[in-house]
């Protein structure tokens, strides 16, 4: 395991039993994702993907293995602990935005800072709401909804909110964001500003971003693909490709 | 039709397993009303069934009629009378003649509850024992002892033998007019005029504080020296005649009794109007009433969870309506499949209902029976009316608050169900965030602020569960602190008196009383002695008339009464003004410084009247002077009062006709039928003084009873040594003792904690079924958005935390609108229910701990099985279903 290794998973595995059918959703996986990556995990439905999103994210646990974030083992954490480490170490962006539909957009952020808390100027950890308020603000701005961040969700289009979604992952300052298919509910073309602002503010913030998708065009955009097919994994590092413009799914 | 198929019938199998907590907790509503409904109704109709039956096998009159007290009438005349009335008028069927004394017991027993009563009062009844079972009125069903008698035999009435466990053989000391006699108990004996004891409208005294004996009809005017007279006329009716022609028989055979007997006789008293039968009917018109408030209340709630309930389940399974309108199944299909969830909740949970509720009626009927010590004749039938009535009306409100849901399902176009949008609550600004001006965000408060405020129908339907709870609850513990504080009050506070004496009549001044006063205050232990008169009377106002019973004192600041005034405005006791209870100024309207206008029935006039007559004439040495100076006295008081009265030395009539007085204060006392004066008052009222000459110096102010207090009231050794003095003297009638007064009311009110438990379980299930249901469906429509914070990182104590302070809220509120109704509901039935008593209403802080607390505990407890889920909710699944 490098230096730079985030993310180390060492003979993951996965069973869970759906209905009275026992699943193998993943086999004896091994892999490293390093900071500050772009990450595309494809592969067809029923792959493992989402899984896989689940176990690194510690919502889930695996049946055999361990996994190591930032080189501590969160395998055996007790689901307090767990919520504390999604609290610290995780940003999720989901499918279908999933934000609290009674918050406002700048609330919705606040929500997720409220927490941990802001670092201020000093460098001390803040829970006062004005600091918090102040840096949703600017994350909102940042993902170019300042002006709409007294709306609800219900005021607000499929790719308004999840740019939402976006800046309240990234708020409170996580070393890994989780995106599981995060333009699967999106149109094409506001997918594909979706992405270009992921992409942005991974160069921007060097968070590690790891996206599931099943599209495998979104590959292309990635540092780093971890393909999961029936057979197996594949994984491979890439010069991504930039134009997402001409990006076709 | 295509829903019952077998895959909908699966579909919905499976969708009650799925949530069978919630459908358990709606079904258990369904239950809840519906069984309420029948086991009350039931029970009541029963208890009416078991009265007609207890009624028709003791023959019970029909119309009682009383010549005036202390009058009496020939029987061998008035039979004549009667016989040649019946044979013009076929539907009157049989008179029975009747002599009806005051009496007193001495039973030397000790109460199965530790009391001890000596010289209790009573009533002693002569009866025609010759008469064969047929031509009885007002028979006897008996408990214990043969259906015969001798003459030194008594029958003795069921509930004051129960009270000292007295059985056929005991003997027991009686008094009447004075004099002792010792009976053989000869059976123990029901009466259909007595199944409640209670004396008079305005005289209410618990069961083993009034006896009544029955011995033979000649035997007891040998005892009184009125052989061949009776005052107590009962009469049976034929029953083919309706109220109406009942009533103008009655009415037409009393103006001719009365002409033939000179007005002898008080206005009759149909058997509805009959003290115990009236007493009975108000407790269960006060059953039918809780009957219709409780249903009403548990299945209101009822139907609102099911709405909301089956509003959600439309709502989640918009892909399965989709996918079948697809499949061809028509949008009748779909409005029947959710109606029918209603439906069956409705049918199976009357079925269920109408089953426990009539195994529960059968409780409810006994239970009343066994408090109110009724005969054995109790009658537990099934009422199909009762039945049709709660399944008609449990399937119906629970259909219809399911059939808006399922017209919502019916008309989701295929299109829209199976776009499977995500559904957005609409979010906005609460207006309580607006009127505080509230905008930092704050976790703990924003989100369950906001919550509270997303689904306004969904608060209300919760806050309303809450408050239907609350008001039963409230209802109960007011009904029993109101109560509670009521006899502490009166008999701490207020009536400061531990001996009461009671006399056969009237004792005058200077007629022995003094001497009685005098005796008793020298014996040791005894601190005061209050004379007092006690008599009843007739108030109206604004056309509002009540019976009631004037207690009146020598002093207008009694040593042994401290009244409890209720405005700055009220005073003492004046020589010419009433001071009413608070009940019973309520029931009329009045309060300080109005004027009522007052009546007194014959009776004590003439009592009073006579005996101060008598009185004269014996200190004018008797004989004709002393007759002529008596009736030249009685001429002048006609003469002088010819506006109020009217005299008729033939009809031995004198009457009062209404006179005005002044309110001077309103006393809070648990009495319902009480009014203070003074002696000098009443006296006045009386005339008793326009009797004196005035050459002769005579105190004749009138007393009924004395109010002793005593050193040492809780030194029962004291008391029975100042009892057996005071039994010594002559013309007592009753000895009483304070706390046994106390006591006697708290074991007759036990039927009431009764009913306030039965009624505490009630609310707490209702409270918690109804806020299980809303608790869990707000959770399931938020499961996304909460398992959402929880993947964001929020804790499950802060999650926790969110859920409850919004519940605490909807408590809060729903506590708060709650109280106002429960004790206006309490007041009702506090003012309805025991009319003999007023209590106003108070809840002690005891109460409200426990309201407050055990609400807010059953919402806590209640919201357990929903936050349990949550916790317990698989995060990767939940934040990806669109339909929450």
């Amino acid at each position: 395991m490098s230096a730079l290794t985030l993310i180390n998973l060492e003979n993951v595995s996965k069973d869970y039993t759906m209905g009275e059918v026992e699943v193998n959703a993943l086999s004896d996986l091994s892999l490293e994702i390093e900071k500050g990556k772009f990450v595309v995990l494809i592969g067809p439905s029923g792959t493992g993907k989402s899984t896989l999103l689940n176990l690194i994210s510690a919502i889930d646990t695996p049946s055999n293995g361990r996994i190591l974030i930032e080189g501590v083992d969160i395998t055996f954490l007790t689901r307090k602990q767990r919520a504390q480490f999604r609290r610290h170490k995780i940003g999720f962006i989901f499918q279908f935005f999933n934000l609290i539909p009674t918050l406002t957009a700048v609330e919705n952020v606040e929500f997720g800072l409220a927490l941990v808390g802001v670092t201020d100027s000093s460098g001390n950890i803040s829970y006062s709401t004005k600091d918090i308020h102040s840096t949703a603000m600017d994350w909102l701005d940042k993902v170019g909804l300042a002006h709409r961040a007294r709306h609800f969700p219900s005021q607000m289009s499929g790719g308004e909110q999840q740019r939402v979604a976006i800046a309240r992952a990234l708020a409170k300052n996580p070393p890994i964001i989780i995106a599981d298919e995060p333009t699967g509910n999106l149109d094409f073309r506001t997918g594909i500003k979706i992405l270009k602002l992921m992409k942005e503010l991974n160069k921007e913030t060097q968070k590690t971003f790891v996206i599931a998708t099943h599209n495998s065009q979104l590959a292309k955009i990635a540092d780093f693909v971890i393909s999961l097919q029936m057979g197996g994994v594949e994984t491979y590092e890439q010069i991504p490709h930039d134009d997402l413009d001409n990006l076709i799914w | 039709m295509n829903f019952l198929n077998r895959y909908w019938r699966r579909k919905m199998i499976g969708d009650i397993k799925h949530q069978k907590l919630l459908f358990f907790s709606i079904f258990f509503l369904c239950i809840f009303g519906v069984g309420s409904y029948v086991t009350l109704t039931m029970g009541y109709t029963n208890l009416y069934v078991s009265l007609d039956k207890i009624y028709e096998k003791t023959n019970f009159a029909d119309v009682e009629i009383n010549s005036h007290s202390d009058s009496w009438f020939n029987i061998s005349k008035v039979d004549l009378f009667t016989k040649n009335y019946s044979l013009n008028n076929p539907g009157f069927n049989l008179v029975n003649y009747r002599l009806l004394t005051k009496s007193g017991y001495n039973s030397s027993m000790v109460t199965q509850e530790n009391i001890r009563y000596q010289l209790t009062e009573g009533r002693a009844v002569g009866i025609n024992w010759s008469l064969s079972s047929n031509e009885r009125i007002n028979d006897f069903i008996f408990e214990e002892g043969p259906s015969q008698f001798d003459n030194n035999s008594i029958y003795l009435e069921a509930h004051y033998a129960h009270s000292y466990d007295l059985h056929v053989n005991d003997s027991i000391q009686t008094r009447i007019l004075g004099q002792k006699f010792n009976f053989t108990i000869r059976g123990i004996v029901y009466n259909p005029e007595s199944l409640l004891v209670i004396p008079s409208r305005h005289d209410f005294l618990p069961t083993n504080r009034f006896g009544i004996i029955y011995l033979p009809l000649k035997s007891l005017q040998q005892y009184t020296n009125l052989t061949g007279f009776a005052n107590n006329l009962i009469i049976e009716i034929s029953p083919h005649l309706s109220d109406m022609e009942k009533e103008s028989l009655i009415s037409e055979f009393y103006t001719q009794l009365n002409a033939y007997t000179n007005n002898s006789f008080a206005p009759p008293t149909f058997q509805q109007y009959q003290v115990s039968n009236w007493a009975i009917n108000m407790d269960l018109e006060e059953i039918q009433k809780i009957a219709i408030v409780l249903p009403i209340l548990i299945l209101g709630v009822a139907s609102i969870a099911i709405f909301i309930t089956l509003n959600r389940q439309v709502q989640s399974q918009r892909r399965i309506i989709g996918i079948a309108s697809s499949l061809g199944y028509s949008p009748l299909d779909i409005l029947v499949h959710y109606a029918s969830f209603a439906l069956i909740l409705g049918l199976v949970g009357s079925i269920v209902g109408i089953v426990l509720g009539a195994i529960l009626s059968g409780g409810i009927t006994w239970i009343y029976a066994y408090f109110m010590n009724f005969p054995t004749i109790i009658s537990i039938e099934v009422q199909f009316g009762v039945i049709f009535n709660g399944f008609v009306i449990g399937t119906l409100i629970t259909f219809l608050s399911g059939v808006i849901p399922a017209i919502r399902a019916n008309r989701l176009t295929p299109r829209e169900a199976l776009q499977g949008n995500i559904v957005i609550i609409k979010g906005k600004h609460s207006l309580f965030e607006k009127i505080f001006r509230i905008k930092s965000f704050r976790i703990r408060s924003t989100v369950p602020i906001r919550n509270f405020f997303r689904q306004k129908s969904r608060t209300i339907a919760t806050v309303i569960a809450i408050s239907a709870s609350v008001m039963i609850l409230v209802v109960s513990g007011a009904f029993n602190d109101s109560i509670n504080h009521g006899i502490s009050q009166q008999f701490t506070e207020t009536s400061q008196y531990h001996i009461s004496v009671n006399y056969e009549g009237f004792k005058f001044a200077d007629l022995g009383l003094k001497d009685d006063i005098n005796f008793i205050s020298q014996l040791p232990g005894v601190v005061s002695v209050d004379p007092v008169l006690e008599m009843p009377s007739v108030i109206n106002f604004n056309g509002k008339q009540r019976e009631v019973l004037i207690r009146a004192w020598n002093s207008s600041n009694p040593s042994t009464h401290t009244f409890q005034w209720t405005s700055d405005t009220d005073q003492l006791l004046s020589k010419d003004g009433l001071v009413l209870t608070t009940g019973l100024a309520r029931t009329l309207g009045v309060s300080t410084g109005a004027v009522i206008s007052y009546g007194y029935p014959r009776i004590p006039y003439l009592t009073s009247a006579l005996r101060a007559a008598e009185a004269i004439y014996n200190l004018w040495g008797g004989g004709e002077r002393g007759r002529n100076k008596t009736i030249e006295y009685l001429n002048e008081l006609i003469t002088q009062n010819q506006d109020t009265l009217s005299f008729s030395r033939e009809r031995e009539e004198i009457v009062y006709r209404n006179k005005s007085i002044t309110i001077t204060g309103v006393t809070e006392e648990i009495w319902g039928s009480i009014v203070y004066a003074t002696i000098p008052t009443l006296t006045k009222v009386l005339h008793i003084d326009d009797f004196k000459d005035s050459n002769i110096s005579i105190d004749l102010s009138p007393c009924s009873k004395l109010i002793l207090r005593i050193a040492e009231p809780n030194n029962l050794t004291l008391l029975e040594e100042i009892k057996s003095e005071i039994s010594s003297m002559n013309e007592i009638r009753s000895i009483t003792f304070g706390y046994d007064f106390q006591t006697s009311i708290n074991i007759t009110l036990t039927a009431f904690n009764v009913i306030v438990v039965i009624f505490i379980l009630f609310a707490c299930l209702l409270a918690g079924a109804s806020i299980f249901t809303t608790i869990h469906i707000n959770f399931q429509e938020r499961s996304r958005e909460s398992a959402t914070m929880i993947t964001l990182g929020l804790s499950d104590s802060e999650f926790l935390f969110i859920i409850s302070i919004e519940n605490f809220f909807q408590t809060l509120i729903g506590i708060i609108i709650g109280i106002l109704p429960g004790l206006w509901l309490a007041d009702w039935i506090l003012s309805n229910a025991l009319r003999l008593f007023y209590f106003s209403i108070k809840v002690s802080l005891q109460t409200w701990i426990i309201l407050w607390g055990g609400v807010l505990l059953i919402v806590l407890i209640s919201q357990i099985p929903a936050i349990i889920q949550g916790v317990k909710m698989d995060l990767a699944e939940v934040t990806k279903d669109i339909s929450n």
